[in-house]
C-alpha cells in the first residue's frame, strides 16, 4: 500500500518534470524558429534585390504587395533530372551472355567507370517500315515511367557504332523465375509463394493504376535477386490502356501458356484482366513448379483451360458467345455436370482461401477476376503461413552469371503485329464428338462407380474410349470416393477428347497427369516422402513440403481419427477431392 | 526516387548557355528565328494532321530539347523543318494518334510550298486534304530516309527522354481549386490561360525546358486573370501551387515578352522564308557575312 502511494507521488513529480521539459523545449524551438525566420528573411531580401530591379523594368510584374514577413512556406520542388545524349556501348564490358530472346539479346556487363554490374538488353531492330520500332520505343518509355521497387530499373539507353543499335541498361538480377524453378528440386514453400506473389501483384497494381498493361506476364519475365526481391521485366508487349474503347487492340499478346481465354477467343477489346489471368497461371506455377497450362497450340490451350477451370455457360460468362472465335466452338448441350467449376484437386496442398484466390484469378469471365489491389487484400496473404520476409529468402545459385542452356517454351507473340490480318482460330474440334456421346451411350458413365484404387491414368483412358468394362475388375467398395474420382475423370475426358482430335499419337504421352494425385498413382509415393524436407518459414509455423496445410490436416484428422496412416492417406485424397469443383452438387 | 508525374527533365544552365548551333557559329538571332519557325511549323502540321494540341505541344518540347546544349543538334547539321517533322512523327508514334510517314511528309511538303514561314494558323484549319500527294515517289523515299535518321538522332541526343508532362490539365485543375469557375467570365479566363501556355511553347527562352508544369500553369493563370480582370485571392495563392514569387515573376515576363518577339519575327520574315533547311541556313549565314562585309 505504502509503496503504491509512493509510486503515485513519484509519478506526479515525474509528470511535472516532463511537462516543464516540454515547455522548455517548446520555447527553445520557437526561439530557434524566429531566428531562422529572421535569417531567411534577410537572405531573401539580400538575393531578391537584383531580381526586384529586373522586375521593375517591366510594369507587368506581379503586384508585390509588401506583406508582413511570415515563416517561409515550404514549396514542393519537382525533380525529374535532365537529359544527355546516349552513351556509347564501349563504356561497358560484357561479362557473359544471359539469354537470346525472341526480341533481343540480354547479357551481364560491367560499367567500366563505376564497376557496377548491370544487365544489357540489346533490342533487335526491324527498321524497314516505320523508323524506330514502336515496340522498343514503348518498352523504353513505359520503363522510364514505371519506377517501382518491384519493376526492373532502366538506367539508361546506349547507342553503338551502328546508328540503329540500341541497348537498354538495367539493374542486374541473379535469377528469373523460370530458370530458377527449373533448377530447384522442390517447389517454393507456401510462405515464399506468398512473398513472390505479393511483390508481383504490387508491381501489377502500380502498372494498372498508371494505365499500363504488361501483356506478357510469365515466369521468364519475372526476375529475382538474392535478397528475395522480385522485379517485373520485359515490357516489350506493354502498352497504355487506350482511353477510347473503340480502338481495337491486338489479341496476339501474351505467351500462349499465360494467355487469357478471352484473348484466345479473339477479343479486341480487353483490359487489365488479361494480366490477372497470367498472374493466376504464375501463382499456380509457383505452387507446382511447372507451368499449369502448357498448351501446344491455341486449340489445345483452350481445352486445357476448360479442363482446369470448367466450361463457360450463359450464366457465368454471358459475353462468351459473342466473342469472334466462340462461334466455331460448340459447347456440349446443357448437361447435368456442365460448368463444373474450378478443378481444385490439382492443388491438393493449397488452403481453401488460396484456392478461392487462384480460382478467382483463373475465372473464365474476365469480369469475375479481382483487381491487383483486391488480390493484395486477399485473406490468403493474412493466414498462416505468413509471407516470408524477403531478407529471409534462401539464396539460390545464380545461373545468369554463366552460360546456360534453357528449356524451350513458347515465345511471346511476334511483336508489332496488328490485330488485322490475324486469322480466326477454329475451335470447332474441341467438343466435336462430345455431344453425340452425351446423348448416346456415354451417359452411363455418370452412374458407374469405379475403384478408387484404380490407377488413374488407366481410368482416364477408359473414360476416353467410353467403355467401363475394364473397371469392373477392380471395382472398389468405397462408393463415396468413387463418385469423386469420376468427377476428376470427367474433365480429363474433356481434356483428352481434344487431344485425341489433335492426333491419337499424343495419347500415350498425355495420359499420366502427375499433378492429379490419387491413391495408386505412382507419383503419390514421391510426394509423400518429401515431407521430411522441412524448412522454417514464419516463426512458429513449420512448413513441410508436400503436405497439406496444417488446418486442412486437422479437419481430416477428426474424420478419420482411428484409421491407420495408410488409410488416412487414401481418405486424404478423397477428402481433397470432396467438392473438387466449385458448385458441384453431391 | 519516384519521379513526380508533374515533372519534366529540365535543361541545365550549361546546356542553355551553349546550344549546339552556337558551336557552328550560327548567329543567335537566326537560331532563335529557326527555333520559332520550326515550332510554328510543328503547330501548323499538327493542325493539318488533325492532332490534339497535347500531342503537338509534346512534339514542340521534344523539338526544343533537341537544340540545347553543346551536345545538342546544330542548325548547321539539321534543318529546323526536318527536326520538326521527326519530332512530330516520334511523338505521334507514342500517342494514340500515330501518323504514317507518308501523310507526315505530304503535310510538310504542302507547308513548304507556302510563300512564307509566318504561317497564319487560323487560316490553315480545314485546308489541305490529307489525301492529296505533293511529292513524287522518289522524293518520298528520300524524305522518309531523312525522317527516320533524324528520328534516330533525336532519340540519341535526348538519351530517349522524349516523355513530356504538360501543364494543360494542371491549369484547369488549379482553376477549379481556386473556385474560378463560379465566375461568369471564367471560360474566358481559362481560354486565355491556355493560350498563354500555347504561346509559351514558342519561347526563345525555352520556358518549357526551364520550368516545371505547375509553375507554367500558375503563371498562365496569373496573367490571364489580370487580362480578363478577375480578382484573385488576396493572399499569395501561387504558393499553393508550389510556385514562388520569383519564378512567377520570371515566367510572367517571359510569357508577355513573347508577343513582341513574335511580332518581331513576323516583321523580319514578312513575305520571306526563314531558313528551314541546312542548305538555306548556310546560304543565309553566307549572305549575311557578305552584307556585313
Ligand atoms: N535485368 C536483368 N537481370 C538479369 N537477367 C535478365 C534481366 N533482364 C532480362 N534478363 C534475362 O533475360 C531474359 C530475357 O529478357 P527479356 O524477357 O527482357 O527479353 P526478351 O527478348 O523480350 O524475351 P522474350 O524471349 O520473352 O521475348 C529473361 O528471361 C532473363 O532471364
Ligand atoms: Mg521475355
Amino acid at each position: 500500500m505504502a509503496s503504491r502511494w509512493a509510486n503515485e507521488e513519484a509519478d506526479k513529480v515525474e509528470e511535472q518534470r516532463r511537462k516543464k521539459d516540454k515547455e522548455d523545449k517548446k520555447r527553445l524551438k520557437l526561439q530557434k524558429q524566429q531566428e531562422a525566420e529572421a535569417a531567411a528573411q534577410a537572405a531573401q531580401e539580400a538575393d531578391s534585390r537584383p531580381a526586384k530591379r529586373r522586375r521593375l523594368s517591366n510594369d507587368n510584374e506581379p503586384s508585390t504587395k509588401s506583406t508582413i514577413p511570415e515563416a517561409e512556406r515550404k514549396l514542393l520542388r519537382f525533380e525529374a533530372g535532365g537529359w544527355s545524349p546516349c552513351r556509347h556501348t564501349s563504356n561497358f564490358e560484357t561479362l557473359n551472355h544471359i539469354e537470346e530472346g525472341s526480341y533481343g539479346w540480354v547479357s551481364r556487363a560491367r560499367d567500366i567507370t563505376t564497376n557496377q554490374v548491370v544487365a544489357l538488353k540489346k533490342v533487335k531492330m526491324d527498321y524497314a517500315q516505320d523508323g524506330f520500332p514502336i515496340t522498343a520505343l514503348r518498352e523504353i518509355s513505359i520503363l522510364q515511367k514505371a519506377r517501382h521497387t518491384n519493376i526492373v530499373r532502366l538506367q539508361e539507353i546506349l547507342s553503338g557504332d551502328d546508328p540503329q543499335e540500341c541497348v537498354l541498361v538495367m539493374e542486374f538480377l541473379e535469377h528469373d523465375l523460370k530458370t530458377l524453378q527449373e533448377e530447384m528440386s522442390e517447389p517454393f514453400l507456401a510462405s515464399e509463394v506468398k512473398t513472390l506473389l505479393r511483390q508481383l501483384t504490387s508491381a501489377m497494381g502500380f502498372l494498372h493504376e498508371n494505365y499500363i498493361m504488361h501483356r506478357d506476364l510469365k515466369t521468364s519475365n519475372i526476375l529475382l535477386n538474392n535478397r528475395g526481391q522480385l522485379k517485373l521485366a520485359d515490357f516489350g508487349m506493354a502498352r497504355y490502356i487506350p482511353s477510347s474503347t473503340t480502338a481495337p487492340l491486338t489479341q496476339l499478346v501474351v505467351t500462349l501458356w499465360y494467355r487469357a481465354p478471352e484473348l484466345l477467343l479473339g477479343t479486341t477489346s480487353y483490359g487489365t484482366e488479361v494480366d490477372l489471368w497470367s498472374l493466376g497461371c504464375i501463382f499456380a506455377e509457383l505452387l507446382t513448379k511447372s507451368p499449369i497450362l502448357p498448351g501446344k497450340n491455341e486449340v489445345d490451350q483452350l481445352s486445357l483451360i476448360f479442363s482446369l477451370c470448367g466450361l463457360p455457360s450463359e450464366k457465368t460468362w454471358p459475353a462468351f458467345y459473342r466473342l469472334p472465335n466462340a462461334k466455331s466452338l460448340k459447347l456440349p448441350r446443357e448437361h447435368r455436370h456442365a460448368n463444373l467449376g474450378f478443378n481444385r484437386a490439382k492443388f491438393p496442398f493449397l488452403t481453401a482461401s488460396g484456392i478461392t484466390l487462384l480460382s478467382s484469378l483463373l475465372a473464365l469471365n474476365p469480369n469475375d477476376r479481382p483487381t491487383a489491389a483486391e488480390v493484395l487484400e486477399h485473406g490468403y496473404f493474412k493466414e498462416q503461413p505468413k509471407p516470408k520476409p524477403s531478407e529471409m529468402f534462401p539464396t539460390f545459385p545464380s545461373k545468369a552469371g554463366q552460360e546456360r542452356r534453357r528449356k524451350r517454351s513458347p515465345d511471346a507473340p511476334k511483336r508489332g503485329e496488328v490485330g488485322a490480318g490475324i486469322k480466326a482460330v477454329d475451335f470447332s474440334s474441341i467438343f466435336k464428338d462430345r455431344e453425340e456421346e452425351e446423348s448416346g451411350g456415354g451417359g452411363h458413365r455418370l452412374r458407374r462407380p469405379f475403384a478408387v484404387g484404380y490407377p488413374f491414368c488407366r481410368l482416364r483412358l477408359v473414360a476416353l474410349v467410353g467403355s467401363w468394362t475394364a473397371t469392373d475388375r477392380t471395382r472398389s467398395v468405397n462408393d463415396c470416393a468413387s463418385v469423386i474420382c469420376f468427377e476428376i475423370c470427367y474433365t480429363s475426358a474433356v481434356y483428352l477428347y481434344s487431344r485425341l482430335l489433335l492426333g491419337p499419337h499424343d495419347l500415350l504421352h498425355l495420359c499420366p497427369l502427375p499433378s492429379f494425385p490419387c491413391a495408386g498413382d505412382p507419383s503419390l509415393g514421391e510426394r509423400d516422402c518429401v515431407g521430411d524436407l522441412e524448412r522454417v518459414g514464419d516463426p512458429g509455423v513449420t512448413e513441410c513440403r508436400g503436405e497439406p496445410e496444417c488446418a486442412e490436416r486437422g479437419r481430416l484428422g477428426d474424420l478419420v481419427g482411428d484409421r491407420s496412416r495408410d488409410r488416412l492417406r487414401v481418405r486424404d485424397r478423397a477428402r481433397a477431392g470432396d467438392g473438387v469443383r466449385d458448385g458441384m452438387i453431391g | 526516387m519516384q519521379p513526380s508525374p508533374l515533372a519534366n527533365p529540365l535543361a541545365t544552365v550549361a546546356q542553355l548557355e551553349t546550344p549546339g548551333s552556337q558551336l557552328d557559329r550560327i548567329p543567335p538571332d537566326l537560331e532563335d528565328s529557326a527555333h520559332f519557325a520550326g515550332a510554328r511549323l510543328t503547330q501548323a502540321a499538327g493542325i493539318l494532321l488533325r492532332l490534339p494540341q497535347e500531342v503537338v505541344a509534346q512534339a514542340i518540347v521534344v523539338f526544343m530539347r533537341f537544340w540545347v546544349g553543346p551536345e545538342g543538334g546544330s542548325l548547321a547539321e539539321f534543318g529546323a523543318e526536318q527536326v520538326s517533322a521527326a519530332s512530330l512523327y516520334l511523338t505521334t508514334k507514342l500517342s494514340a494518334y500515330p501518323k504514317s510517314a507518308r501523310s507526315l511528309i505530304n503535310v510538310y511538303a504542302y507547308l513548304a510550298s507556302l510563300p512564307t514561314t509566318c504561317i497564319g494558323l487560323e487560316q490553315l484549319k480545314g485546308k489541305m486534304p490529307e489525301t492529296c500527294y505533293f511529292v513524287t515517289e522518289g522524293t518520298y523515299e528520300r524524305r522518309r530516309t531523312t525522317l527516320f535518321t533524324t528520328e534516330q538522332r533525336i532519340l540519341r541526343t535526348l538519351g530517349f527522354n522524349v516523355h513530356v508532362n504538360l501543364p494543360y490539365t494542371l491549369c484547369i485543375t488549379y482553376l477549379q481549386a481556386l473556385d474560378i469557375f463560379t465566375h461568369p467570365r471564367a471560360p474566358e479566363l481559362a481560354k486565355r490561360a491556355i493560350a498563354h501556355l500555347n504561346t509559351a511553347l514558342l519561347s526563345p527562352q525555352f520556358l518549357y525546358l526551364t520550368h516545371q508544369p505547375p509553375a507554367l500553369a500558375t503563371a498562365a493563370i496569373y496573367l490571364a486573370a489580370r487580362e480578363v480582370g478577375i480578382k484573385m485571392p488576396e493572399c499569395e495563392w501561387w504558393e499553393v501551387f508550389d510556385t514562388d514569387r520569383e519564378e512567377l515573376g520570371f515566367l510572367c515576363v517571359g510569357m508577355l515578352s513573347l508577343e513582341g518577339f513574335a511580332q518581331g519575327e513576323r516583321d523580319k520574315w514578312e513575305g520571306k522564308k526563314c531558313p528551314m533547311s541546312v542548305e538555306d541556313m548556310e546560304a543565309e549565314v553566307k549572305r549575311r557575312r557578305e552584307v556585313d562585309g
